[in-house]
């Protein structure tokens, strides 16, 4: 009796013995076709990022110190990494404001519209516009003798630049920034508004609400997590942008990836060889920070969001 | 309670309704916000066409006199580095993501977070903190590689990747892969068969996209190939900047123009067909 | 005009729409809609899709304007009073409660804009949930309920706040149909229980068949016939609410001495029509008859398709006068495809039409 009953649960468990190795061999040809991504991903991309995230706490002998992490409370640092938070709040509020007012301008066209159709374009080519040719439009305009710069002075008598020329320093970045921080924001920030049904507007109306009473109590509200998420996405773009900055302040280090620049081609700086490395550190933790708060913000209104 | 109804009292029974704003104000700040963007392209053809004497074609005739070769010659030299460089990313999107990208869709399901969180790490990272990491992998492989354009190369591969994978992964989840495979595999097509003949076919759009979103991103690329010093289109466009400001403006409209028209047939190829209704 | 008395219930009012016209452009929604809905009354506006239901729904409730008529609620002119100041409560079509609400913040909505006091909100939301079977269900966000559990949710909104007048926009027509009848039923409950004055729009003439006092046909932005359900099935004025009502065979036949003949049988016509006229004439499938070829009366011909009903069955049957006719019988005769047989009416007066 027991053994009859034994008897097919015994071959059943060799039959998925064998199953099991056939199947590990069959896992494993496709599995050596991961790997050359696989290498080819840790050299490029984790190699470097753990690098970056290390070399602050080595020197160039390659000894461990904590000399380049302590240069990140250093009074210069701090006020580059102010600086580059400063820049990044500033023009990730105003663009995800502007860019929000142009989403709503919007709405009062058809979704179909050729007019949305062609924003939407426009705002995917720009959003991408960085670096150094964004830098250029910008000398062309208001440069010293950029388009604006000559005709407010010729027409209008208004001098653009009566002290210093900032475009050239900080204050400079803010309008090439918005320049591509805008575009981002409409591009993010429209499927969240259209995603608004008119069905609870018309409900709002019937329920004896105002215009105002649906904002506040449904509009904004469902509009909130998009809007954030737009901001932080913005913040963060602003926050690890290099190229208009590196192209238009040629003069010193006022914010973190510039100093980054000056630290690489200098031998050293603050009296520091590895002070890349720190800055670098700095700055993915910051990243990592955003990234962490976007999260969370996703997870505050998945209590109704599916 | 007349029943003669007005205009005015027929927009406030709509307002308290209706999300959109009035249709005035929507094109007044379209307008205001579209002349603003429109200025400095404007100001940056404007600004091509200034000669001594007023303005012309002079600046840009001159790109192609052979005079002026020589002077130009690093900026076409950029030119052409950035194009080999945005084909060697492409090389790596088509031969290595996209076979790995299939791969895990095919047979390592668990593995499809990890591939996401892979493909969005070079845009966590900046770049410029990036290249801290990648100075030292650039020295050590450029002693094996022996070719500074190959290894950045390899590099904008990483970059273009969050990209490359977003594209190629809208056009593989448009059609049903699994399906599609079983199907050729059980009519007994080999795999480098099935690959060739089905599914690049099948993923034409994603790949294009793909390759397309790639060469905009190669192309307007300076930070990482400023700080390894070398010498792509950005790098030169920036180092002419300094002798020919016009030049420089030239380039960089032409470059806009050339991304312009990639993201647009992305745009075009990306979207299905729809109806267009124009209001 | 908000009326916050938590005291009695407010017993219907009426409501008029006369001569209401909507052009959208050159299209005109509504052609001179004239409509009178008695307190208390629950009345579908059935039509098919385009027929302009909706539009005179939510003219009436102000979600669009008219461009010429009145709309008059309690005797009162609301053509220009503001969506939400008519006071009144509406269903829509499409889910609509506010995803960041949790349900008694959704029905509690209504009754903060008239600044109804929190604990008293708090009290008439929960028990108009209770009426809506969703007493437990306070805290769910709407993700979190079913299509039908959603509708309730919304009936209670509209509901809670005492409006003049309930307007239900298809609320049934994206469940799924077992939901449906069940909560179709329930709407007709609740709203019996409070006496108000209701409008459903529908396209399905089932439902209005089942829930309203009375239907209001309509086609191309008019009302074609007006009645109670039974009025409307058995005497149909237009050809259009025969069509659209129930099921039925057109047939046509000469009219001679008063009479016309129609499957072999002579028949007297509820009203005259003149001699020589073609009438057209719609039966239902329940006023005919399935008869043995050999022994039977009326037209022959052969079955086409037979389904089984449940209690009972429908055939159509292809007459050899070319016509084809959908008889309803007993379910325990079953014809067979291809079979011979015959039709018989059972009616000995109907009404017909001259086009």
């Amino acid at each position: 009796m027991t053994q009859t009953g034994s008897a097919p649960v015994r071959r059943l468990s060799r039959t998925s013995g064998g199953a099991g190795g056939w199947g590990s061999a069959q896992r494993l040809i496709p599995g050596l076709g991961l790997v050359p991504f696989a290498l080819y991903v840790l050299i490029f991309l984790l190699i470097p990022t753990v690098l970056a995230l290390t070399t602050g706490f080595f020197n160039r002998s390659g000894a461990f110190t904590w000399d380049n992490i302590a240069a990140l409370v250093d009074p210069t640092v701090l006020k580059t990494f102010g600086n580059s938070l400063w820049i990044s709040l500033l023009t990730a509020a105003l663009g995800a404001l502007v860019g929000a007012i142009v989403c709503y301008a919007l709405l009062s066209f058809s979704p179909t519209s050729r007019l949305r159709a062609s924003v939407e374009a426009v705002s995917s080519v720009l959003a991408q516009f960085g670096g150094v040719m964004l830098a250029f439009a910008f000398i062309a305009t208001i440069g010293v003798q950029g388009l604006l710069t000559v005709l407010l002075k010729d027409v209008f008598g208004v001098a653009l630049y009566p002290g210093e020329i900032w475009l050239y320093q900080m204050p400079g970045l803010i309008l090439p920034y918005l320049y591509f921080q805008i575009p981002l924001m409409v591009l993010t920030f429209m499927p969240a508004l259209s995603g608004l049904k008119p069905a609870w507007t018309e409900a709002n109306a019937t329920l004896g609400g105002s215009s105002w009473t649906f904002w506040r109590r449904v509009g904004i509200p469902v509009l909130a997590p998009a809007f954030a998420g737009g901001f932080l996405l913005l913040f963060a773009n602003s926050f690890s942008a290099y190229a208009t900055a590196a192209a238009l302040i040629s003069q010193g280090s006022q914010i973190v990836p510039l100093q980054i620049r000056t630290a690489l081609i200098s031998e050293t700086v603050l009296g520091r060889e590895n002070l890349a490395g720190a800055l670098a550190l700095g700055m993915i933790v910051i990243m990592i920070v955003l990234m962490l708060a976007y999260s969370a913000l996703q997870a505050r209104t998945a209590r109704w969001q599916k | 309670m007349s029943t003669v109804k007005t205009l005015g009292s027929a927009r406030r029974v709509r307002a308290s309704h209706s999300l959109a704003p009035r249709r005035p104000f929507a094109t007044t700040v379209l307008v205001v916000i579209g002349l603003l963007f429109a200025l400095p392209l404007i100001a940056m053809v404007e600004f091509s066409l200034r000669t001594t004497t007023g303005h012309g074609l002079e600046h840009w005739t001159g790109l192609f006199d052979p005079a002026n070769e020589f002077r130009y010659r690093p900026l076409f030299g950029g030119l052409v580095e950035s194009l080999t460089l945005a084909l060697i990313a492409i090389a790596i999107v088509i031969l290595m993501l996209l076979p790995t990208t299939l791969l895990v869709r095919l047979r390592f399901p668990k593995l499809v977070r990890v591939l996401e969180f892979i493909t969005v790490i070079p845009i966590a990272i900046p770049a410029i903190a990036l290249v801290v990491g990648l100075a030292p992998v650039f020295g050590a492989s450029i002693r094996i590689i022996n070719s500074g354009t190959v290894v950045l190369g390899l590099i904008y591969g990483i970059l273009v990747l969050p990209f490359a994978a977003r594209a190629l992964d809208a056009s593989i989840r448009a059609v049903d892969v699994p399906t599609l495979v079983e199907a050729a595999r059980s009519l007994g097509a080999s795999w480098p068969r099935v690959f060739v003949r089905i599914l690049l076919p099948v993923l034409r759009r994603g790949i294009v996209a793909a390759s397309f979103i790639s060469i905009a991103v190669v192309l307007g690329e300076y930070t990482i190939a400023s700080l390894l010093n070398r010498q792509n289109l950005q790098v030169a466009i920036v180092s002419i900047s300094r002798s020919d400001p016009y030049v420089a403006v030239i380039f960089s409209l032409l470059a806009l123009a050339f991304v312009t028209v990639l993201l647009a047939v992305i745009g075009r190829i990306a979207t299905p067909k729809r109806k267009v209704f124009d209001v | 005009m908000s009326d916050p008395t938590p005291t009695a219930q407010r017993s219907g009012v009426s409501v008029h729409f006369r001569a209401v016209t909507k052009e959208y452009g050159a299209q005109r929604a509504l052609n001179g809609l004239d409509l009178e809905i008695k307190p208390g009354e629950f009345v579908a506006l059935l039509g098919p899709s385009g027929c302009g239901k909706t539009t005179a729904l939510r003219s009436l409730a102000g979600l669009e304007s008219v461009t010429s008529g009145e709309l008059l609620i309690d005797g009162e002119d609301v053509t220009r009073v503001p969506v939400n100041r008519r006071d009144l409560g509406m269903v829509f079509q499409s889910y609509s409660l506010f995803p960041n609400l949790n349900v008694i913040e959704n029905v509690e909505f209504g009754l903060r804009t008239r600044k109804v006091p929190a604990a008293e909100r708090t009290a008439r939301a929960q028990e108009m949930l209770e009426r809506v079977g969703l007493g437990d269900f306070a805290e769910r966000y709407a993700h979190q309920l079913s299509g039908g559990q959603q509708q309730r949710v919304a009936l209670a909104r509209a509901l809670v706040t005492r409006p003049r007048v309930l307007l239900l926009d298809e609320p049934l027509s994206a469940l799924d149909a077992k939901v449906r009848t069940q909560l179709r039923d329930e709407i007709r409950r609740i709203q019996l229980d409070l006496g108000i004055t209701t409008v459903f729009v529908t396209h399905d003439q089932e439902e209005a068949l089942a829930v309203a006092d009375r239907i209001a046909v309509m086609n191309a932005g008019k009302i074609d016939q007006i009645g109670t359900p039974e009025e409307l099935y058995r005497r149909p004025e237009t050809g259009f609410v025969a069509n659209f009502i129930g099921q039925s065979t057109l047939l046509t036949a000469l009219v001679h001495e008063g009479r016309i003949a129609l499957l072999g049988r002579e028949i007297d016509l509820t009203e005259p029509l003149p001699e020589g006229a073609l009438a057209r004439v719609r039966v239902r499938p329940e006023n005919l008859a399935l008869e043995s070829f050999e022994h039977g009366e009326g037209e022959p011909g052969r079955v086409v398709t037979s389904s089984f009903l449940g209690s009972l069955r429908r055939t159509t049957v292809h007459l050899d006068s070319g016509l084809s006719i959908v008889v309803q019988h007993s379910a325990e005769d079953t014809p067979e495809v291809d079979q011979q047989v015959r039709v018989r009416l059972l009616q000995d007066v109907v009404t017909a039409h001259v086009d």
